[in-house]
């Protein structure tokens, strides 16, 4: 059994599942699109939640975020459930293929065998559209890989019921189309939310504010935890902001492409210079990561250090202070 | 475990689709498996779980720990994960991890155990410390 659905290879998954589920409702988005009406961009450093006994630093709103966000601005039907017992979780998934629904699924990345070894940490917030099976082995459309993949049954079982911090317990999700989207509204409300978020959220760790605490922090990394674990610090920040699902640059790239295909959209030269700005942006927080990654390796250039990368650090809080109160005032013209 | 070290970059040459600037300034899709800053630091990572394998080893070699210590920590897992995939409560996890404990456990609780961990029971109760399951392929660096 197979659904006629077209499979398409992004950066991060799960912008790419809403863009490709939006697209199979019938409403044609590309992944930056999604990920920018969804308001995905978002920063966060929580050093008093440990994952793998390192601080949290996240460059995305937290999972299953940008999917509501998504749904909710272009009047989708989003049907949503978990449940407590794989059995029922795997029998309804086949339900649903058999009315022939493509569905998503939040899963653990640790165990789907498809992945190359380097990826395989127990990250519970990976998400992946279901759309058919064949005998044991379920077709999958993970927007990671550039062609569908499969998966054996007990393996895909497995993570969805991963246990541990953002617990999968199951959950799957099929979209509705519900009334006639406006896209270009839902462009506003994703740049005003953004926007919202980045300067003006009324916490220290979150937002530019947090930007700017995180390169204080950073710069004493190596006094107050040794150059040892100061280096994994750093290296789990690069990860967060790197690895696999981001674009590069923290997810600044792809936002910076969504509000250039925004611009379009609506023919903003405003949006476009800052589509421009926070392209940036994202440049500064890759020469931190490349910065970052020659200390790590032990083969830190003349000037690297600690305290370099902190002021580059410094100087993307900046700009992106600059540049979301520039959007915050665009955002309130918009539909 | 020496020959971990990957010749090849994290994402072993699928190409994978990253967004950057273009000659406008504007950001485009691109496709590409260059993932040089990432291969450091996700290596580094995978340097401390092995490390960290490394000692697991030798402590259960040594008789301080179980087997199930062993596979716990190959599987980058800690007591809490693991009671929650075996659907039993960490305090008891904690037990099994001690050697004379595990020397007595039921062949059911061993036979759940050793389904997650992939490996066979009587894999368990020889204290064969075998690979991961993300390692490709069967067999492995056996003890």
């Amino acid at each position: 059994m197979k659904i006629n659905f077209s499979h398409r290879q992004s950066a991060h998954c799960e912008s790419g599942v809403a863009a490709a589920l939006a697209s199979h409702c019938g409403i044609p988005l590309s992944e930056p699109m999604a990920f920018g009406i969804g308001g995905g961009l978002f920063f966060g450093y929580f050093p008093f939640i440990k994952m793998g006994g390192m601080p949290l630093t996240t460059y995305r709103s937290a999972t299953g975020h940008i999917l509501k966000r998504l749904c909710a601005n272009l009047q989708l039907k989003i049907h949503s459930r978990t449940f407590r017992s794989a059995h029922t979780a795997m029998a309804s998934l086949d339900e649903q293929l058999a009315a022939g629904v493509p569905v998503g699924l939040q899963t653990s990345v640790f165990w789907l065998p498809y992945f190359p070894k380097a990826y395989r940490f127990h990250f519970n917030g990976h998400n992946l559209v279901v759309f058919g099976k064949e005998g044991d082995d379920y077709l999958i459309s993970d927007p990671v890989f550039p062609a569908p993949v499969r998966c054996p049954a007990a393996d895909l079982a497995r993570a969805r019921f991963a246990p541990g911090p953002l617990a999968p317990k199951g959950r799957m999700y099929y979209l509705e189309k519900g009334g006639a989207p406006d896209v270009e509204a839902g462009i506003g409300d994703g740049i005003r939310y953004v926007a919202k978020v980045m300067t003006r959220y009324p916490f220290f760790l979150i937002g530019v504010r947090g930007i700017r605490f995180l390169s204080g922090r950073l710069a004493g990394w190596p006094e107050r935890l040794g150059r040892k674990k100061a280096d994994l610090h750093l290296g789990h920040v690069v990860r967060m902001q790197e690895e696999i699902g981001t674009g590069g640059g923290g997810f600044r790239f792809l936002f910076s492409d969504f509000l250039r295909e925004g611009s379009e959209r609506l023919s903003s030269p405003a949006l476009a210079a800052c589509a421009r700005d926070l392209s940036s942006a994202g440049d500064r927080w890759r020469e931190f990561a490349v910065m970052a990654a020659r200390i790590c390796k032990g083969r830190a250039k003349a000037g690297d250090s600690y305290a370099a990368m902190a002021a580059i650090i410094g100087e993307c809080g900046k700009l992106e202070e600059e540049l979301f109160a520039r959007l915050h005032r665009i955002g309130r013209d918009l539909k | 475990m020496a020959g971990r070290q990957k010749k090849k970059g994290v994402s072993e040459g699928i190409p994978l689709v990253q967004y950057g600037p273009g000659s406008d300034g504007c950001c485009r899709r691109i496709s590409s498996s260059e993932t040089e800053t990432v291969d450091v630091v996700n290596g580094q990572a995978w340097q401390l779980i092995e490390s960290q394998a490394e000692e697991a080893r030798a402590r259960v070699l040594a008789g301080q720990a179980s087997v199930i210590h062993y596979y716990m920590v190959i599987n980058q897992m800690d007591p809490a994960m693991l009671a929650g995939y075996m659907g039993i409560g960490r305090w008891r996890v904690k037990r099994h991890l001690h050697p004379k404990i595990f020397a007595g456990l039921g062949q059911g609780l061993l036979s759940r155990y050793a389904n997650l961990f992939q490996v066979e029971a009587v894999d368990l109760q020889n204290r064969l410390m075998l690979q991961a399951v993300y390692e490709e392929g069967p067999g492995g660096d056996e003890d």
